[in-house]
């Protein structure tokens, strides 16, 4: 334990969960007006630009972002900004190449989840389904990791046992998802947003004071090693593949994301998007430096720590005076949490309208409804919990694994789905099967480095792709009357790609 | 979901909102070339520990902390500027 004033920062914590909590519990009573899954899966598509924006970056800046991060950083140094430097691109070609689209598309069509997207389009309840499964299984995996980093944070700065910290998480994030839906998900997402801002801003610059500054650190560094300071790293930690392989997957990893895709469902305009876009853009520039900064500290201050996930929390004991460093372990505890609750929102999305409603069940509404979802939210809690229990060693790496096999999966169905006509069902399984199976191939036969040093990703993202083009080129076009509503009707003079199909497609 | 047999706009918008996803990849691969041509170049093995500007190495500087903030302003002029109002009244 690194804390002396363990019961200070506990009683912040506290405080922190409460105001969480009340958050929560006030955007959720708007939830329970009107149309039961409107409001719970798309808070009735009205999310304003502020909200948006932070409920987009605390979904994505998760526990590996806080804890794992400066974990790598404490173990390789300087190398690792240059891992994370794709995140530069994330907004702009998260927000641009899908936001608009989806966020019409879904007004359009009545989509709540990111599912239904595929599915309406494509004519095809398997896609439905399917995709419903594998956000179930890879967001496990996520979230398995969430509750680990959070339960060490806990652990390490006020002494709570592991598994009493895993289950605190999975039951606080549990209650409040279930109770308040995406509203609630997203306004105390927006709270965390804030925390985890002011505690990196706070922690960088007691970190850098302690130690003696910037320059003082980087003398350190290169005394320890000149690898912490230089290209490829420790251990040869990134060779220039893998440096173009995760610049190529950090930015478009997030395009197959759906808790990410599906925030686009809930925004009022594009004026909205472009405030949302804007906000955001300046709050990861502002954020991931600093959290480089704070690892980089951490390995001068605290070099040696038992484990590397550790660091954050160590360095923040060690520099930040008593009273704040309860408000500043708040910042990754919330980021956690905001990304703990879109997982579990989405997830228990895709079994009860996913799977359930769409082809069991059209008729499900309001009561029934919403225990069947609190039943399904309960229950994806305690197989995440039970799974979690056995702790894993770099949670940055397995958020890397579930956040990747997500974007190897979904991203170019994704993208192609709203921005190519001929796309269609063959190619849509065939892009989101290719993509996954190739991407847990390779994982468990190569780990996480495959053919020619590239990282999975990379030759999922390809396989993916070309399993779409190759599907959809193999069978018929979907119908013109359908295809209509989602890409209009060639405006006079220009050429319409391929032709209609002689008949409509069966249904699978 | 009903099916409007005139969509024209709703073409006008398809084809506008491909045109910007294109720029925004345009975007990527051009800081791409930025980040991790000039990091590589100048950040790979013997590096000068006494070269930092505004105390980073260097290279981490020019090839990574300076692209963040150009990228960055490149992203608010994407949105502002370029990206256009589309919203369809349903």
């Amino acid at each position: 334990m690194y804390s002396e004033n363990a019961t200070q920062v506990a009683l912040v914590i506290a405080l922190y969960l409460g105001i969480t909590f009340l958050f929560a519990f006030i955007s959720g009573r708007k939830t329970a007006k009107g149309d039961f899954m409107e409001e719970y899966f798309v808070g009735g598509r009205q999310t304003g630009p502020w909200i948006l924006g932070l409920t987009w970056i605390a979904t994505m800046a998760s526990g590996g972002t806080f804890i794992g991060v400066p974990g790598l950083i404490h173990s390789y140094g300087w190398i690792i900004f240059l891992w994370i430097a794709g995140f530069m691109m994330v907004i702009t070609t998260g927000f641009g190449i899908l936001g608009k689209r989806v966020g019409q598309l879904g007004a359009k069509t009545g989509a709540l989840t990111f599912p239904d997207l595929l599915r309406d389009r494509f004519e095809s309840p398997l896609i439905g389904i399917l995709s419903a499964v594998m956000i179930v299984l890879l967001y496990l995996a996520y979230m398995v990791a969430q509750y680990a980093a959070g339960a060490r944070v806990l652990e390490a700065v006020v002494g709570i046992p592991y598994q009493y910290g895993v289950i605190g998480f999975a039951v606080s994030v549990g209650l409040y998802t279930a109770y308040g839906g995406f509203r609630a998900v997203a306004w105390t997402d927006s709270f965390q947003a804030v925390v985890m801002l002011f505690g990196v801003m706070l922690t960088a610059f007691f970190a850098v004071r302690l130690a003696g500054g910037m320059d003082a650190i980087n003398a350190e560094l290169a005394a320890q090693s000149e690898e912490l300071i230089s290209g490829p790293g420790p251990n040869n930690f990134l060779p220039l593949v893998a440096a173009i392989s995760f610049f190529i997957l950090m930015p478009l990893s997030q395009l197959g994301q759906p808790a990410l895709i599906s925030r686009f469902l809930t925004f009022t305009g594009t004026a909205a998007l472009k405030r949302a876009a804007f906000l955001t853009g300046v709050y990861v520039c502002i954020m991931y430096p600093l959290i480089i900064v704070v690892g980089i500290a951490s390995r001068v201050l605290t070099p040696d720590i038992e484990a590397p996930d550790h660091a954050l929390t160590a360095v923040v004991m060690l520099s930040v005076p008593a009273l704040l460093a309860g408000f500043i372990i708040a910042a990754p505890v919330s980021a956690i949490m905001s990304s703990l609750s879109s997982f579990l929102l989405v997830s228990a999305g895709a079994l009860v309208r996913d799977v359930y409603q769409r082809n069991f069940n059209p008729a499900l509404t309001g009561e029934k409804a919403k225990r069947l979802t609190h039943a399904m939210t309960a229950l994806i809690t305690v197989i995440g919990v039970a799974l979690a229990l056995n702790p894993p060693t770099y949670l940055q790496l397995i958020v890397v694994f579930a956040g990747t096999g997500l974007g190897a999966t979904f991203a170019w169905p994704s993208i192609l789905a709203i921005f190519w006509p001929r796309m269609n069902k063959a190619g849509c399984l065939a892009g989101i099967i290719g993509g996954f199976a190739s991407f847990v191939l390779q994982y468990s036969t190569m780990g996480g480095t495959s053919f020619f040093g590239f990282h999975p990703f990379v030759w999922s993202f390809l396989i993916s792709l070309a399993g779409c083009i190759v599907g959809t080129l193999m069978t018929p076009r979907q119908s013109t009357e359908h295809l209509s509503l989602y890409f209009g009707r060639p405006l006079d003079g220009e050429e319409d790609e391929g032709r209609p199909a002689a008949e409509p497609q069966p249904q699978v | 979901m009903t099916i409007d047999p005139n969509d024209v706009r709703s073409r006008e918008f398809f084809l506008r909102t491909r045109k910007e996803a294109v720029v925004a990849g345009a975007i990527w691969f051009v800081f791409f070339l930025w980040v991790v041509g000039v990091s590589y170049v100048m950040g790979y093995g013997e590096v000068d520990p006494t070269y930092s500007v505004m105390g980073f190495p260097a290279w981490i500087f020019w090839g990574v902390l300076l692209p963040f903030v150009v990228a960055t302003l490149v992203n608010c002029l994407y949105a502002f500027v370029y990206l256009k109002d589309d919203d369809e009244k349903l």
